[in-house]
């Protein structure tokens, strides 16, 4: 250890300079601190904590004098630091506890700001990848709606996922203007990056719209505990642990990290009230480790068309055609789709299936071989993949009847997309399928017993006073749009957390 | 395959589906025979015609594929070809010709890993006592899995022995190797926990399918709910445990903390359209260890630095177990003068490092602390023995064994005042602190060593304890099990 105060650079200085005002109990102190230099202002600062024992003021310093967010362990050994250090050498011990901090960041040489007292939203993901189904749906649609609304600083993270930073224009426009930005050529030349300039939420309230990168799974569950800032997040779903069997171990692995944070967050909006539940259920199970309930609200996805699309006319009299939209993998369940059907036909019905969607090719390459063998027997059955929305939207308008028999979601917004394209609905009865249900137009099914499928589907082939019923159910629902959602999410997520209600 | 094993299979399903029917006919006659029970059969047996068929427990894709495949095509035709290439025909049967054998109205209890490990640690622990105490007054079959964990096959008496008393722990599987056991109309428990992805999708598919009732003790949830705490792996596996644990009937915990996080993820099965097991929480007794007089001195000698009071820190060196907070907490007091020893007794463990690091640092200084990781029964009891006091300041555990250990043979303890921890100390004897609070646990051990009022007082609660025994423990676990609704 070989630091000293001496050492520390003029832009550590200018630092800790930004981070002193929100650690002196005496901010008027300042300019006589700045004026005696960096060791002068640094002993200040650690007497301070030293005597406060703030948690959030340990984090805070931790990033004034190394740029980079700390993790759980390093906001512990710098506390530790300051409990068993010896008077004036108190600086020595809490520069060596926070010394691996220092070596970790790309660079020591960056600026800071400090957002207090702000909304601070991490769009990672969705600023920095071009991506855009389920989570990055909802994260566009909803900041394109607060941007410039609302006094919000919507950010990313480092290069080594160490502090946040501001987004750039581009990633701001892949954000909040989807569908009318324009992506530059790759050839283009970059921005140039300047000195870095990081982010750093005090007594903010930061909001995860994104289930982060694994990579900030640590640093942000330190950012949760210790660093007084509220945290705010979107509740997907907990499909990765309740059915953990349909995904890939890694994927579990990713969410139960992802729960680090979870648990010392403040509040969560889940996307319904059955992922409403996952949240509160793992919160419950939180009292065994002596930690507070994580309070959980639901704020529900809206019913609401892909952007640009209008309500589907109902398709004339060729063959009825019955659309399956999404993923295809075991948990969506279309083996059971393939199942009824081919039953249905060996009855003599007359329809023609689609599934539309994309897959990994463990599963794709044996549903293709299942498809095939169906074809080969003369049935009627086909798979898109990598469409346009056009081409979704007028298999919608052609459809007689949708089917999408998952085995669990966190919304389900195939179901919702359907019944905004006024198309009926078979689907799961449980969870958030049948909640989406509940405003009508839709036939609920046991996905684990396919015979109530076969039955479901059965009936709305040659039932047609019920698909007109189910047209009507559906044209008589209360409309809920992405304004709505987003406004909501603002009220029951933000709000709570001490962002101010007015527009 | 051959023919003669599609014979003596179909045989085997027949006189398990009609007992007492006539299996002495040709093959074709079989088959049509056990056709009859197949006409869009329910799913226990769809299970049970794959087991014994494929001589192996399936998975529940494999069950659901071969029930559509009743409704689609004629009984006997499916059976015919799932005789003699199995389920999906791109992956025949394995060439083995073994046999199972059908078990039926018996108590299953799946110990495979107790069978064959070395370790004793907490759950070994308990389901070496558990079902020592149930081979007493019950009859139970133990058994493990074969080398693919494709199969239950019964233990061997060397297996068996060192499931029960940890006494062999390189038997082989010399006896019974080759053999399939297919429960049926059983009880099938799982005393301890399984993470292994093939053995817990056949566990699950059983519970789904089979129509044997599953039953499971539940240790914790770690590693859903503090992975941060754990070595990377442990997460994914112990989420495909608790996808089989879904389709059980009962789950005894071992306190009602673990009940607490079991009971959390239950309520997250709604949004599958499950409804999950019933949960309990059996609490767990505690050994008090003898030692001899000189056994004694030993661990004095060995854990102890010179006449100092010692405080013994029992556990591995996890994140979990707080160490790091111990470390702290006494080189406060150190700082303030204080007297005394520290020692820590238990394995090495992942996330060490910083532990390793600190500990190097006070041992420079001559602080007067040590560490045993080989741990002796006469090292443990004799140290739960001479200590002042005992500090168990984990972050979050099913059962604070330590804890339970310490009072038991009256030694004070300093542990978190939450969860399985506090739970264990409501009888008295503990201090109860927040273990992410140095300070809090600094002051709480101080009490305990140097307050010579507090330390009889808790002497006096933890000698006052009632008793509870193994036998208590296994007693109860076997009624909530068999007996309650």
């Amino acid at each position: 250890m070989s630091l000293t105060v001496e050492e520390l650079s003029e832009s550590a200085f200018a630092r800790l300079v930004a981070v002193a005002p929100h650690i002196l109990g005496d901010p008027a102190r300042l300019p006589d601190l700045e004026a005696r230099g960096s060791g002068a202002l640094l002993s200040a600062l650690i007497e301070e904590i030293r005597h406060s024992r703030r948690n959030d003021q340990v984090w805070l310093l931790s990033v004034g004098l190394t740029g980079s967010f700390p993790l759980p362990d390093q906001v512990r050994s710098a506390r530790r630091a300051l409990l068993l250090a010896d008077g004036d050498l108190a600086f020595i011990d809490f520069l060596e506890a926070t010394f691996g901090l220092a070596t970790g960041t790309e660079s020591l040489d960056v600026t800071l700001e400090v957002v207090h007292r702000g909304v601070v939203i991490d769009v990672d993901f969705c600023a920095t990848h071009l991506a855009h189904t389920g989570i990055q749906r909802v994260v566009r649609q909803t900041m394109s709606r607060w941007h410039g609304q609302r006094d919000i600083t919507l950010v990313g993270w480092s290069p080594h996922g160490r502090s946040m930073r501001r987004l750039n224009a581009l990633e701001t426009s892949r954000v909040t203007e989807w569908n009318t930005y324009t992506e530059p050529d790759a050839h283009e030349p970059r921005e140039e990056p300047g000195r870095a300039h990081i982010v750093v939420p005090f007594e903010s309230t930061v909001v995860l719209p994104e289930v982060p990168q694994p990579n900030l799974c640590n640093v942000l569950a330190s950012l949760a505990e210790f660093s007084g800032n509220k945290v705010g997040l979107i509740g997907y779903d907990a499909i990765p642990v309740v059915s953990a069997e349909t995904v890939p171990p890694a994927e579990t692995e990713r969410f139960v990290n992802y729960l680090s944070i979870v648990k010392h967050s403040h509040l969560v909006a889940g996307i319904s009230a059955a992922a409403t539940d996952d949240f509160l259920g793992f919160s419950h199970a939180l009292r065994a480790q002596g930690l507070p309930a994580v309070p959980a609200v639901e704020v529900s996805l809206p019913i609401a068309l892909p952007d640009s699309a209008r309500e589907a006319e109902s398709a004339g009299a060729s063959t009825p055609l019955i659309l399956c939209v999404g993923s295809q993998e075991p948990r969506k369940n279309q083996d059971a789709v393939l199942f009824a059907s081919e039953l249905l036909w060996r009855e003599g019905l007359d329809f023609r299936v689609r599934f539309i969607g994309g897959g990994s090719p463990w599963f794709t390459q044996g549903f293709d071989q299942r498809i095939k063998a169906l074809t080969k027997k003369g049935y009627d059955v086909e798979v898109w993949r990598g469409v346009r929305d056009e081409a979704l939207l007028a298999s919608y308008a052609e459809a007689r009847f949708s089917i999408f028999p998952s085995l669990h979601e966190g919304y389900g917004l195939p179901v919702a997309e359907s019944l905004a394209m006024g198309v009926p609905v078979v689907t799961s009865g449980y969870g958030s399928t049948a909640e989406i249900a509940v405003g009508g137009g839709c036939v609920l099914i046991d996905p684990r017993d396919e015979m109530t499928i076969v039955d479901a589907m059965r009936s709305l082939l040659v039932d047609s006073v019920r698909i007109d019923q189910l047209r009507s159910e559906i044209a008589a629902r209360p409309s809920r749009s992405w304004d709505d959602y987003a406004d909501e999410l603002w009220d029951g997520l933000v709000v709570p957390l001490g962002a101010p209600a007015n527009v | 395959m051959s023919k003669q094993t599609k014979r003596q299979r179909l045989a085997i399903l027949l006189e398990t589906l009609e007992p007492g029917a006539n299996v002495d006919v040709p093959t074709a006659q079989l088959v049509a025979m056990v056709g009859k029970y197949l006409a869009n059969p329910a799913d226990d047996v769809v299970w049970l015609t794959l087991a014994v068929l494929g001589a192996e427990l399936p998975v529940r894709d494999d069950v659901v594929a071969l029930r559509r495949r009743f409704w689609l095509e004629a009984p006997v035709a499916v059976l015919d070809a799932v005789a003699s290439a199995g389920i999906r025909s791109s992956i025949p049967l394995r060439a083995s010709n073994r046999v199972s054998r059908v078990v039926s109205d018996t108590v299953v209890v799946d110990v495979h890993h107790t069978a064959r490990t070395g370790l004793a640690t907490g759950i070994q622990r308990v389901v070496r006592k558990t079902i020592a105490e149930w081979t007493k007054s019950h009859e139970i079959l133990l058994v493990g899995w074969n080398s693919s964990l494709t199969s239950l096959r019964e233990l061997s008496a060397k297996e068996a022995e060192n499931a029960l008393y940890g006494t062999a722990p390189h038997a082989g599987s010399d006896a019974v190797a080759d053999e399939i056991l297919i429960p049926w109309k059983c009880d099938y428990i799982l005393p301890e926990l399984a993470v292994e992805d093939s053995r817990t999708s056949r566990i699950a598919a059983m519970a789904e399918f089979s129509g044997n009732r599953s039953m499971l003790i539940g240790f914790d949830c770690v590693p859903l709910t503090s992975a941060e705490t754990i070595g990377a792996g442990m997460g994914a596996g112990f989420a495909r445990n608790l996808v089989a644990a879904a389709h059980f009937s009962k789950i005894a915990t071992i306190s009602e903390a673990a009940a607490s996080e079991y009971s959390g993820w239950r309520m997250m099965l709604g949004s599958a359209g499950l409804t999950g097991p019933q949960i309990k929480s059996v609490f767990l007794p505690s050994d008090a260890g003898s030692v001899t007089d000189a056994q004694l001195a030993a661990a004095r000698k060995t854990l102890a630095t010179g006449d100092l009071p010692l405080v013994l820190c029992v556990g591995s060196h996890e994140p979990r177990k707080n160490h790091l907070a111990v470390l702290t907490a006494a080189e406060v007091l150190w700082k303030q003068g204080r007297q005394f020893s520290l020692a820590f007794v238990g394995g090495n463990a992942w996330g060490a490092e910083e532990f390793q690091h600190r500990l190097a640092v006070l041992e420079e200084e001559g602080r007067p602390v040590k560490t045993v990781h080989a741990i002796t029964d006469a090292l443990l009891w004799g140290g739960y023995r001479v200590a002042r006091c005992t500090v168990f300041p984990s972050i979050n555990e099913g059962f604070g064994l330590p804890v339970a250990e310490s009072l038991a043979v009256g030694t004070p303890v300093v542990t978190s005042g939450y969860g399985s921890m506090a739970e264990i100390a409501v009888q008295g004897g503990g201090i109860l602190v927040d273990p992410r609070d140095d300070e809090a646990l600094a002051s709480g051990m101080a009490s305990a060593l140097f307050d010579d009022d507090v330390n009889a007082r808790l002497r006096r609660e933890a000698a006052g304890r009632s008793v509870r025994t193994w036998s208590d423990y296994a007693d109860d676990v076997w009624d909530y099990f068999f007996t309650e609704a």
